[in-house]
């Protein structure tokens, strides 16, 4: 028995020894790279799906109309010039000459206008990019390079939209060859291409040998470094690290922040926090359902939260605090809107209970004639939501507040909300354009995204001036209205604006991310060495 | 009487079907929530496109008609159209299935080898230091959560030794560590039973009598033992093809493989009637054929079925 023992650790040692020895499966030649996708979207196509994800690899294979510098300006990209009518209805863009798609197409305002009504075409089924062309009614092409679009109101927000991958112009000869199956053979003007797309298991894209750099967009000025790169998805939160780690990705998005520590102490992987311009993850109070119809206890709940310890706790810090509506890196951020005092402050909490007329009782909760002070909660299981639900559980325990919680899917959040049963429902939402507050706080968004149930005539107005609005400083001045009354009505208790932290191995060097924050910039991308 | 057997298992398997069909078509519909609504409302969608949308998938038609409807399409093999994915149920079905099976076949034979191979070899010497490890492991493989084991199984060959991909598919080393994690679980079980079965034949009066006329251990063990042992594991080997299927919807999300059950949580999740429906179909087509196909092998291994 001794002996067997012997050989058996004597075999394994063997075993570990060749394990040590053997070369890393991820060297060689060329310049690939694996990047871990979090979520395998249902659909790739930018036109018609949703999905941020999608965008992480697609905006490299798109060159869009205009282009969002990191100083927020909208610059050219594929449209030279462009120009507005003084009543807001009309955008005239004059596109770049000498431009062809992957295909071979050339880019031209045909090509602009096929990909325009595809996206307004409701066969097509578009979700998002149809959102974001607004009150879109036609385009029309003027000359070869010359496009004509008109809208039926004014709408500011059209210039972020054309900058946004949804709405990137696509080879309309590879539109009208696919038809539905467009998707898997995706044709722009991007410094890569697309290869290959196998649903739930990879994105392939190619460099693009014959890009046209056009100047003040990227950096690099020759062909990217990279020839290569493999989208996978990594869907299990658990297994990101360890992809990282094995060396099976190169690069990782929404790392857990409990991986994350992990990762500061390993030399070869690096963590790179990228802050994400929008709605920051708040919690929804309904204005319109008890106890949170009383403005003083959804004042008193804002004060009783401790947001500092929930953004530590959950978020292991690498957040920070939100105060208001909007995130405090995106352009519109009004800092005087918000909620600034990220620690609690129970006795003004609870000071403004006593004035609602809930009183503490001998079990330590608070009631009013008979009936307790209660909550309901319907949280989704993304994002960490269900964490921070159980911390403000127990914060306004201390406050004499009971928090029910239901974890449930997005559906029946809805029904939920379509039955005015909850108090709380938890969203972020990423955006450069505060028109984003729309969709969240107009009445005429009730029964969709307006979770509050605001219904407030000032909020309306503010945000449709703001919508309408041509002047920038104007708008900004609207918007910073439209956030100090949603704070003022305390309509919402901000948690944390998002930051994606991003794990990047060593080799891959240091990754820029667009303005939004979510899309890798893959162009100007600078190896260290061969990754695989 | 073959064929009255083979008849009789063919119709089982298509009114289990059917039985599972028309579960799953109400009790997705009583989930509470809208499909449509949770995808449009999630994009930020204007309002006045719900209607719309749910036109262009006949949500807007009374239940018993949609059910029709459904059963109508499902007879001539279709399956809808996924209201998630916006393409034929049938297309996403094909394109994630091979991966599945590939996932499940090469789980069940670890699973068969291991615990066929472990189970045997504890019985030949019950209570034998080799008879203990195997209880002890599977009843370990019987109670470790797949999620349990896989990340544990990716933090060590992936992340640590870096013998073997985390994550992903394509090539004969992406399928070992899933295989391995998912084929353990069942593993335990069927070691246990084959212990326990060839024990109890081997406990027969008439293998008894063989071994006190000097037969030959070998012969003994393939001919009096094995034969008798066999039919109970056939049969429960159906049930483990079962067991595999679903839980390749764990390993496939632990290892980031495609698959038919990542795909059906999602559907799940996002209520996407036609696709949910379309994945328990093909994954109750298959596991009763698995079933019916075990228990077949069981009856003809079984002389007292198969010669009346």
């Amino acid at each position: 028995m001794g002996t067997r023992l012997r050989v058996g650790l004597l075999l394994a040692a063997v075993c570990m020894a060749l394990a040590s020895c053997s070369p890393a499966n991820h060297e060689g030649t060329g310049s690939k790279l694996v990047y871990g996708l979090t979520l395998a979207p249902s659909g790739l196509d930018p036109h018609i799906d949703v999905s941020s994800e999608l965008g992480i690899p697609l905006n490299s294979v798109y060159d869009t109309l205009v282009f969002r510098s990191h100083s927020g300006e909208y610059v050219p990209m594929l449209a030279e010039t462009w120009s507005i009518s003084d009543d807001g209805l009309r955008y005239e863009f004059r596109l770049r000459q000498g431009i062809r798609f992957h295909d071979g197409t050339p880019f031209d305002a045909t090509a602009v206008k096929r990909t325009l009504d595809r996206i307004a075409d409701p066969e097509s089924g578009s979700r998002r990019a149809v959102t974001l062309l607004g009150p879109y009614v036609s385009s029309s092409v003027r000359d070869e390079h010359t496009l004509v679009v008109e809208l039926s109101q004014p709408f500011a927000p059209l210039l972020d939209s054309f900058s946004q991958v949804y709405l990137a112009p696509a080879s309309p000869a590879a539109l009208d060859k696919w038809g539905a199956e467009y998707q898997f053979h995706q044709v722009g003007t991007g410094p890569f291409k697309l290869s290959e797309y196998l649903p739930k298991d990879h994105v392939t894209l190619v460099r693009y040998d014959e890009y046209v750099r056009i100047p003040g967009t990227y950096e690099r000025d020759v062909l990217p470094e990279v020839t290569e790169v493999e989208f996978r998805f990594l869907v299990e939160p658990a297994v990101r690290l360890p992809a990282l780690e094995s060396g099976d990705a190169d690069v990782v998005g929404e790392i857990p922040p409990q991986d994350a520590s992990r990762i500061e102490q390993d030399d070869e992987i690096e963590l790179v926090p990228v802050a994400i311009p929008g709605l920051p993850l708040v919690g929804f109070l309904n204005t319109q359902a008890a106890p949170t119809d009383d403005i003083r206890v959804r004042q008193a709940l804002l004060l009783a939260t401790d947001r500092a310890q929930i953004v530590q706790t959950v978020f292991g810090g690498y957040s920070p605090v939100a105060t208001g509506a909007l995130s405090r890196n995106h352009a519109d951020y009004a800092p005087t809107a918000g909620h600034s005092a990220p620690s609690a402050d129970i006795a003004g909490a609870a000071a403004l209970l006593d004035e609602a007329g809930w009183r503490l009782g001998n079990n330590g909760m608070r009631s009013r004639e008979g009936t307790p002070l209660r909550l309901r909660a319907y949280v989704m299981g993304w994002g960490m939501v269900p964490e921070v639900g159980q911390l403000l559980q127990a914060q306004w325990k201390g406050l004499g507040v009971e928090l029910q919680m239901e974890e449930v899917t997005f559906a029946a959040a809805l029904a939920a909300v379509a039955a005015n049963e909850h108090n709380l429902i938890f969203w972020s939402e990423p955006g450069t354009d505060a028109d984003l507050l729309t969709s969240f706080f107009h009445s005429g968004r009730l029964g969709q995204r307006n979770w509050s149930r605001a219904a407030s005539p000032d909020l309306d107005a503010a945000l449709n001036a703001a919508r309408e609005a041509s002047d920038r400083g104007a708008r900004r001045e609207l918007y910073a209205r439209a956030q100090h009354l949603i704070m003022d009505q305390a309509l919402i208790i901000p948690i944390r604006d998002y930051v994606n932290l991003n794990g990047v191995r060593a080799c891959v060097g240091e990754l820029a991310f667009d303005s939004r924050g979510w899309f890798p910039n893959l162009n100007d991308l600078d190896l260290t060495s061969s990754c695989r | 009487m073959t064929a009255l057997i083979l008849g009789r298992r063919a119709a089982t398997t298509l009114l289990t079907v059917l039985a599972v069909v028309t579960l799953v078509f109400f009790m997705m519909r009583l989930l509470p929530g809208d499909p449509v609504e949770a995808m449009l409302v999630e994009a930020g969608a204007p309002p006045g496109m719900v209607e719309r949308w749910r036109e262009r998938y006949g949500l807007d038609q009374p239940l018993p008609v949609q059910y029709a409807i459904y059963l109508g399409s499902l007879a001539q093999g279709d399956l809808g159209e996924s209201i998630l994915y916006r393409r034929a149920v049938t297309s996403l079905v094909a394109e994630q299935f091979p991966s599945t099976i590939a996932l499940s076949v090469t789980a069940f034979l670890v699973a068969l080898l291991l615990g066929g191979a472990g189970g045997l070899a504890a019985a030949m010497r019950p209570g034998s230091p080799a008879d203990n490890a195997v209880r002890l492991l599977s009843t370990a493989g019987v109670s470790l959560p797949t999620y349990w084991t896989g990340i544990l199984a990716i933090l060590l060959f992936g992340a640590t030794l870096r013998w073997l991909p985390s994550g992903g598919s394509g090539t004969w080393r992406h399928l070992v560590l899933p295989a391995l994690t998912l084929g353990l679980a069942s593993a335990g079980v069927i070691a246990r039973l084959t212990r326990a079965s060839v024990l109890e034949a081997a406990a027969q009066p008439h293998v008894q009598v063989a071994l006190s006329r000097g037969l030959p251990r070998g012969l003994l063990i393939t001919r009096h033992v094995l034969r008798n042992a066999a039919p109970a594991v056939v049969a429960m080997l159906g049930l483990q093809a079962g067991f595999l299927l679903a839980g390749t919807a764990i390993t496939e999300t632990v290892f980031s493989r495609p698959g038919l059950g990542r795909l059906l949580v999602e559907a799940v999740v996002a209520k996407d009637y036609p696709l949910a429906q379309g994945c328990i179909v093909v994954a109750a087509l298959t596991y009763t054929i698995a079933n019916a196909v075990s228990d077949t092998v069981a009856d003809f291994l079984d002389p007292r079925v198969r010669e009346p």
